[in-house]
């Protein structure tokens, strides 16, 4: 009986913290292998200090959630004990009800709906930047106030109501007496409510997410747009540190409840080293970042003229993620960098999609300065005239730009773009599995390969093999076309192992699947970990894409937005951020470049049968934009 | 030389909800007395106790404390302390701190408070226990460092709602007699609740028995029990027959169709009254010698006496004595004129006095009993 109730109690114990040990101890790999420990290494540790945009999102959050908690519990004490003294009706049951709802509501109705009200309560008060650290603390405490109330609420049912009348009849007043006897006698409810907050808060992503507009950013958040590829093992370093620091603090918490009763001195003492952990801690992250942001490699030549007029005015980036030259590496740090010359401080954050970024611009909740959507997006907001026209006599290095990507078709007098990136799909194949060597989409169609091929997991994208393979046209207007490439989709689930965007990173690198199209400057990051696995272009031809950097009308600091735009075509820059982002440049000074290494690489700059063999996705007309959508829907369920 | 008054309650009426619980109350109470509130459950004596303590502002007329209105005086300025029906104790804090919260709260220099604790302690007997935690502490001792906890303030009253309620019967009364020890001594006034009428009367210097939030009677132990004042008082007070009477004229009274010589007088001639008889004042004798003849129809033994219920015309008559008599035995029935006390008319009359009931529902257990033992 014994021996049972111990092994269930181990493999508890496993199921509970075999992720966390696992973690750990990868964290300590020297490698970024996730299945081979290749010696312990303290390198990711280090590399964290690099990463100082981690360590201030960390910062936030711990900032974030310390607050948020103590204003909720306040709150949500004060108002507990008002709901508790309320008599019992119809008052009552609502008030219990309302304060429960925001627990109900999932959390994306919640965080939305935060952001409209303060969205329009900005618009009510005449200001454009409404998001910010303001919002993002009270959505924190809006959600974090129910389960403070639902912890505090049964333990005022509990104690005696009397306890609070003797005191007062022992010369208390009604507050003191609160004070004095009934807060201790809540306290459990009280402490259970702050700890729940506090976790709570610490990993919010959703509400967060919508709540934080350009200027700020939490470590959840900050997470999720850099596993855009992969989860670095810097992460299992960043959050090892914050398990243990959690772990000390609870083994401190409960050291110091069970020495409770014995003596007086001991909780003290255990306090006060609690929060000189708590100090120790939060100096030790304030170090960090400043050291780390000076470790970040921010000296830079540059041709272009910059002065300092704008100096303590702030830019709003709004780009993809890891899709700049960040200073991890020894790299460029492009941001800082930018700052340092010019004096203008730049607010960076992430989008996903370029629906994504569409709805955020199209909502106004934020006032973006510089976005960097692809083509058919940026075709798109010019037709609803939501981008500005660019000033080109202050981008004077527009000149580096590779005449190929002027004059294309979404910014046919060159107005309001500047090309940042380009990139076209491939076929990227394991060659250990294909013995072949692959010319034709049709492979992704092929039974002999059946549950080895991946395609991708968007519409247009999984639409445009299908439309290649069959010859027919990407942007067609013609419903029949789409029905057709749709046909062929449905038959291919018959030899699909999945249907990914980042998981392809994963399952191409481990050898799961064998046969993926995707992005051609993503391969490379394959590579790096298979060597096994190969890039062709197919003779049916290919998509290719741009992405480029615009001003949106509702940009508050457009003239930082011109110089900014100006510095990313600096040929150092620019370099920077090819060799970081590891996609085509459209700039001159890189492709010419005898130091660049990808310089006349096959893959990324192909030659001219291949790149003339390549078509643009176009901003379709919504009608037949919501009938392939329909398609789409209907290929994934049959 | 008449003590002044330390508490004076005037016209208090109080309603929770519609509901009437205090209707014009009056209550006059002496300094360093010992005054109980007794009443059945619901009368409102805790009402009356919150009113004084200051937790409960009437709806109409005034509360007074040494001759001045402390009507809307918040509880906390009042020199009153209250023993709360289920203690109240803190919880969070030791024996000792319970007793020094008061003093604390005053600000009194530690020296002090450590005297005054100490010296609470041995007043009720706690001596040794300070570092206990309050859970760890039985029944008796909680009661005990409730009592500490609130005289330790020396209050000019002391409110105690049925502080001794939770207590098993031994332990009770030794308590009730700690309690007068301790009121003696410190010479406060206390105002005591209790719906135990043996205990109202063994302990109090006044009882004030109260019914449907209104004062049935005021008076020493002794008056409330030989001369209650109407068919209420004299039920809640002991055990008693009450019968309908006619008073034919001065110390002349007509019931059960007899006529009886007692000590009453100042009633209108033929007026019709209520007849109280205590059953530990009737003698039982043979029949023939009886003023009153019955039947008996039930026999209990409660250990000091029997308790004998007689039928006579109908009506069931309780009797305690010392012999012994069986069911079915004809006896008469000897009444003293001072056994007999006559009352006026009221609202209860008829409701209470008749044990027909009280040997039917005695009939009914031995029943079950039996039908239980088969
Ligand atoms: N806060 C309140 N709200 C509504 N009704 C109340 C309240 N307090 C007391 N009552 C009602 O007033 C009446 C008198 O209550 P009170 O507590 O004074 O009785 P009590 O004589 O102390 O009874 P017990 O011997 O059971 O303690 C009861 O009917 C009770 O239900
Ligand atoms: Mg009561």
């Amino acid at each position: 009986m014994s021996i049972l109730r111990k092994i269930f109690i181990a493999l508890m114990l496993v199921f509970l913290y075999a992720p966390l040990l696992v973690m750990t101890f990868f964290s300590f790999n020297s490698s970024s292998s996730t299945s081979v420990f290749e010696g312990f290494s303290l390198k990711w540790y280090e590399q964290l200090l690099y990463d100082s945009e981690s360590i201030s999102a960390l910062q936030n959050t711990l900032i974030l959630a310390v607050l948020s908690a103590v204003i909720a519990t306040v709150l949500g004490t004060v108002a507990a004990v008002g709901i508790y003294k309320t008599k019992k009706g119809i008052l009552k049951t609502t008030m219990t009800t309302v304060t429960n709802i925001p627990m109900m509501t999932p959390e994306i109705v919640t965080g939305v709906s935060l952001m409209l009200l303060f969205v329009f309560m900005a618009s009510l008060v005449g200001k454009k930047e409404a998001l910010g650290f303001g919002t993002v603390l009270c959505a924190h405490i809006t959600f974090n106030l129910p389960y403070v109330i639902l912890n505090v609420l049964p333990k005022l049912k509990q104690t005696d109501s009397h306890l609070s009348e003797a005191a007062e009849d022992l010369g208390c007043t009604p507050i003191k007496a609160f004070l004095k006897v009934v807060l201790p006698a809540i306290y459990p409810g009280i402490f259970t409510g702050f700890i729940m907050s506090f976790t709570l808060s610490l990993d919010d992503f959703v509400i967060s997410y919508f709540t934080s507009g350009t200027a700020f950013q939490t470590l959840p958040i900050r997470i999720y747009s850099m596993t855009k590829k992969t989860v670095k093992p810097t992460m299992y370093a960043l959050s090892t540190i914050i398990f243990l620091t959690v772990l000390i603090l609870l083994i401190l918490v409960n050291l110091s409840k069970s020495e409770n009763k014995k003596s007086k001195l001991r909780p003290r003492l255990m306090k006060i080293a609690s929060v000189a952990v708590c100090v120790a801690i939060v100096t030790a992250m304030t170090g960090v970042s400043i050291i780390s942001r000076n470790l970040k490699n921010t000296s830079i030549g540059v041709v272009g003229e910059y002065d300092r007029e704008l100096a303590g005015t702030t830019l709003n980036v709004y780009n993809w993620g890891e899709y700049i030259s960040d200073g991890t590496d020894d790299t460029l740090d492009v941001n800082s960098a930018f700052e340092k010359l010019t004096g203008i401080k730049v607010n960076y954050s992430y989008f996903e999609s370029n629906e994504e970024m569409y709805a955020k611009i199209k909502a106004g909740s934020s006032a973006y300065d510089i976005i960097i959507p692809s083509d058919y997006m940026i075709h798109r907001m010019i037709k609803e005239n939501m981008l500005k026209k660019l000033d080109f006599s202050k981008i004077s290095n527009y000149s580096y730009i590779d005449e190929g990507y002027k004059n294309l078709y979404f910014d046919p007098d060159n107005e309001y773009s500047v090309p940042y990136n380009v990139g076209m799909v491939g076929l990227i194949y394991n060659s250990k599995i294909v013995t072949e060597k692959p010319d034709s989409w049709e492979i992704l169609f092929d039974s002999r390969y059946a549950g080895n091929i991946l395609t991708f997991n968007n519409s247009r994208d999984a639409f445009g093999i299908a439309q290649f393979a069959l010859g027919l046209d990407v942007n067609s207007s013609n419903k029949e076309d789409w029905a057709k490439a749709a046909n062929k989709l449905i038959e291919q689930n018959k030899v699909l192992q999945a249907r990914v965007m980042d998981e392809v990173f994963n399952k191409m690198e481990s050898g799961n699947a064998a046969l993926a199209p995707y992005y051609a400057g993503d391969f490379y990051t394959m590579k790096d970990a298979n060597d096994d696995l190969e890039f062709v272009y197919p003779k049916e031809g290919t998509n290719i894409f741009v992405d480029s950097v615009c001003v949106p009308q509702t940009a508050q600091n457009y003239d930082a937005a011109m110089m900014y735009i100006n510095f990313l075509l600096e040929p150092e820059v620019a370099l920077a951020n090819a060799e970081y982002i590891c996609y085509a440049s459209p700039n001159t000074s890189v492709i010419n470049n005898e130091e660049y290494s990808f310089k006349d690489d096959p893959i990324l700059y192909p030659p001219e049968e291949i790149k003339s063999n390549t078509q643009y996705y176009h901003d379709l007309d919504p009608e037949i934009r919501d009938y392939y959508e329909s398609l789409w829907t209907k290929v994934r369920i049959s | 030389m008449e003590k002044e008054n330390i508490v004076e309650l005037k016209n208090i009426s109080v309603a929770f909800d519609g509901e009437q619980v205090l209707d014009g109350l009056n209550l006059e109470i002496k300094d360093k007395e010992f005054i109980t509130l007794l009443g059945p459950s619901g009368c409102g004596k805790t009402t009356t106790l919150r009113l004084i303590a200051g937790f409960l502002e009437p709806d109409s007329g005034d509360v007074l404390f040494g001759g001045e209105k402390i009507n809307g005086v918040p509880a906390y300025k009042r020199q009153v302390n209250t023993i709360f029906q289920r203690y109240a104790l803190f919880p969070h804090l030791n024996v000792y701190e319970n007793i020094a919260f008061g003093l604390r709260v005053k600000k009194r220099p530690e020296k002090e408070i450590k005297e005054k604790v100490a010296e609470m302690l041995r007043l009720v007997n706690l001596t040794g226990l300070e570092k206990r935690h309050i859970d760890t502490l039985s029944g008796g001792q909680q009661q005990r460092v409730a009592i500490a906890r609130a005289i330790a303030n020396h209050p000019k009253v002391l409110l105690l709602d049925e502080p001794l309620a939770a207590l098993d019967l031994k332990l009770r009364k030794d308590m009730q007699k700690e309690l007068k020890k301790i009121q003696e001594q410190l010479g406060i006034t206390f105002i005591f609740v209790t719906h135990d009428q043996e205990e109202a009367l063994t302990m109090s210097d006044r009882v004030v028995v109260m019914d449907g939030g209104k004062i049935q009677q005021v008076g020493s132990p002794q008056d409330i029990y030989n001369e209650p004042q109407n068919a209420f008082v004299a039920d809640f007070i002991g055990e008693s027959n009450i019968v309908d009477g006619k008073m034919l004229r001065d110390y002349y009274v007509e019931f059960s169709g007899q006529k009886f010589d007692c000590l009453d007088k100042g009633f209108n001639e033929n007026e019709l009254v209520d007849v109280v008889v205590r059953p530990e004042d009737v003698d039982i004798v043979s029949p023939e010698k009886g003023m009153l003849k019955g039947q008996v129809t039930s026999v209990a033994f409660l250990g000091v006496h029997y308790e004998i219920i007689v039928d006579i015309g109908g009506f069931k008559w309780m009797i305690q004595t010392t012999d012994e008599h069986f069911v079915g035995d004809n006896v008469g029935l000897f009444i003293e004129p001072d056994a007999i006390h006559i009352m006026k008319k009221s609202e209860y009359s008829g409701l209470y006095g008749d044990y027909s009931s009280y040997s039917e529902e005695m009939d009914e257990m031995n029943e079950m009993a039996e039908e239980a033992a088969e």
